[in-house]
């Protein structure tokens, strides 16, 4: 797990690099004798690709057969977390509200991944929800998206 | 006279933190730190960042303290879980596990509680007194120094702190540019023009430091955490509580672990990006140096159980130091309390002694408030805190993740905000997956404004003369200082082969 979350994060920050190298280009980057808006940017973009691209190769040098091992099963519990919390604020919180999305996701992730019974998991959804209403909504005075069902 | 006036500035701030609104949040911070902390996986970093946006509604003074209260009590708790099943709350109670769970097994579970809490108290106060003497002579420094002196400081501290932590300097200094390439988004300050924006008008403001530590610290900690069964998420422990209090021969027996803790701790929580990690195992070696009985440590040692709850306590006051009297956060909890007191509208360093000194004494007495606060908290409430995680170990995971999303949204009621925790989540699990040491990011972010402001003032000052970081005394030493802790892996690598040699 460890190669793979390295390199995937390397390809991600070196295109972050570069997008930020290239996307400043266009700006002042010394105006008269100071640095201008593009100054930054565009020194601390390109570093940060060098950086990337030399630990590309300290990372395939120095990777251990250990590292290189990935359990299918972990990753599929990872990946479908992440999906379902996605899924509840893109899709659940427009259509039903964020604190009913959550909800839902929060119901079915102590059933799927922490093997609780219906009941419980329910209960202590019910609970969770109460009190965030009462802390946000009621004390902190927090404007929660209703969704459809809110208007 | 000095002395005089600073324990009256002092006594001020310790009576302005007594108010009921005041002690309330603190016990809360207390209880909630202590809880946070004793779960196994979840330490200071995930307790601030996740319980920050409560603070916004609060009071700067009550938000402010809730934060340190929930930082010190985080440090408090990882111990818990060390003694109870081996498995530290967090890194900086790893040590604790060496002689906590042997003493566990050995029937005294109870006196290693009560032993870790006394020690915490100790190198607690210990640091915190430092911090009280010392802040105001730094911050009073502190005064004399112009945009150059800033700028090479920040840029010293930066580069210390992908030095030092934890992993390799070249990846603790991906994640410094990467932090401050993130800092350029949005508007230049001086010309106005939009940065790294690509069109999308929220990042006009720039990236939030909230949503980004959010996601760093709290969702990533919960995909960690996920990776583990159910089963190695459970706890099965018992603790006979009837052993919970030290006897004084047991006290007697820790104090030489206790104060070589408390020494060793904030000297290292000083250094920018130590942490308390580094301090527990340096205080755990030295301790076992100057030990009457170094043969007991790893088996069952009340010292060795002392000196790195003192050390990690003492490291705390040692990491805050730098945050008040310079604006400069020495660990990544300290830049996340950081981030606090800028929401509230305050900002840490030199002038915080001069223009708001109620303020900034006020924190200081808040300290000692919290510190004799958790003491109790963490004697008399242990079979609580027992029970509560206990309790909540089948819901902690999804409970955190359910928070993240709630707590950024929030800060500025903005969709955009969680969205940026979730991408951060996501590369924050990465960066912890692939050894990437996360204080660095957040320190960069939070400073690479004032780094670029600086730098800029530095040249207007010079007309334009690069040469002005090499021409004042103090810029210059921080800029060589900057220049060998840079070059320090060529050095260790050029020391390791001659070693091979030899």
């Amino acid at each position: 797990m460890k190669y793979f979350s390295g390199y995937i994060l390397l390809i991600l920050l070196t295109m972050a690099g570069l997008t930020g190298a290239l996307g400043s280009v266009s700006l002042t980057f010394i105006e008269g004798a100071l640095p201008g808006a593009g100054f930054f940017p565009v020194i601390l973009g390109f570093l940060l690709a060098l950086l990337c691209l030399s630990e590309f190769r300290n990372l395939r040098r120095r990777s251990t057969a250990e590292d290189k091992k990935l359990d299918p099963v972990k990753v599929k519990r990872l990946v479908l977390f992440f999906s379902a919390l996605i899924i509840a604020v893109t899709l659940g919180s427009p259509l039903i509200g964020l604190l009913p999305a959550l909800g839902i996701f929060l119901f079915l992730a102590l059933i799927v991944w922490n093997k609780l019974k219906l009941k419980a998991a329910a209960v202590n959804t019910l609970i969770i929800l109460v009190t965030i209403y009462l802390i946000f909504s009621v004390w902190l005075q927090v404007f929660m998206p209703w969704g459809l069902i809110g208007g | 006279m000095e002395l005089v006036n600073t324990l009256d500035l002092l006594l001020n701030g310790i009576i302005s933190m007594l108010s009921f609104s005041d002690l309330f949040w603190v016990v809360i911070g207390a209880v909630f730190g202590t809880l946070i902390g004793s779960m196994p996986g979840l330490g200071p970093n995930t307790g601030v960042a996740v319980l920050l946006p409560l603070t916004f509604a609060m009071p700067s003074d009550s938000g402010i303290l809730l934060l340190i209260s929930i930082y010190l009590g985080c440090m408090y708790g990882g111990r818990i879980s060390s003694i109870l099943i081996n498995a530290p709350g967090d890194a900086a109670a790893i040590m604790t596990c060496m002689d906590g769970y042997p003493l566990m097994q050995a029937g005294r579970g109870g006196v290693a509680m009560g032993i870790s809490a006394f020690s915490s108290f100790i190198g607690g106060m210990i640091g915190i007194i430092f911090m009280t003497f010392f802040a105001p002579l730094l911050a009073k420094a502190a005064l004399a120094f112009g945009p150059p002196e800033y700028f090479a400081v920040m840029i010293f501290s930066l580069i210390a702190i992908s030095s030092v932590t934890e992993g390799s300097s070249r990846k603790g200094l991906i994640m410094v540019v990467f932090g401050l390439l993130l800092a350029m988004v949005g508007s230049d300050f001086v010309s106005g023009k939009a940065r790294l924006t690509f069109g999308i008008p929220y990042m006009l403001d720039g990236i939030d430091f909230v949503p980004v530590a959010i996601g760093v610290f709290g969702l990533s900690e919960v995909l960690i955490g996920l990776e583990k069964s159910l089963s190695e998420r459970v706890l099965n422990f018992s603790l006979k509580l009837s052993t919970l209090f030290p006897t004084p021969a047991d006290i007697r027996e820790s104090l030489r672990g206790t104060l070589t803790g408390s020494v060793v701790g904030l000297v290292v929580g000083i250094l920018p990006g130590a942490g308390a990690t580094l301090s527990t195992f340096a205080a755990y070696g030295a301790a076992k140096k100057v030990s009457k009985k170094p043969e007991l440590f790893g088996k069952g040692s009340v010292e060795g159980i002392a000196a790195p709850e003192a050390a990690n306590n003492a490291c705390v006051a040692g990491a805050l130091t730098p945050m008040l009297a310079l604006g400069i956060p020495g660990s990544s909890v300290a830049a996340l309390i950081m981030g606090g007191f800028i929401i509230h509208d305050l900002q840490p360093g030199p002038l915080m002694f001069v223009k708001t000194p109620d303020v900034a004494w006020g924190i200081i007495g808040g300290l000692y408030i919290a510190n004799v606060v958790l003491l109790l908290v963490n004697t008399a409430m242990i079979p609580l805190f027992v029970a509560t995680i206990r309790a909540a170990q089948p819901i902690l995971y999804p409970l955190v993740g359910l928070l993240c999303v709630i707590g950024v949204y929030s800060v500025h009621g903005s969709m955009f905000d969680v969205w940026v925790m979730l991408i951060f989540g996501g590369l924050g699990f990465l960066m912890k997956k692939g050894g990437y040491p996360l204080a660095g990011l957040l320190l960069a972010l939070i400073l690479g404004p004032s780094i670029e402001n600086t730098f800029r003032q530095s040249l207007i000052m010079a007309n334009g003369d690069y040469g002005i970081f090499l021409t004042r005394p103090i810029s210059l030493i921080l800029v060589i200082l900057t220049v060998l802790f840079l070059s320090y892996p060529l050095i260790k690598v050029q020391f390791a082969k001659k070693f091979k040699e030899a």
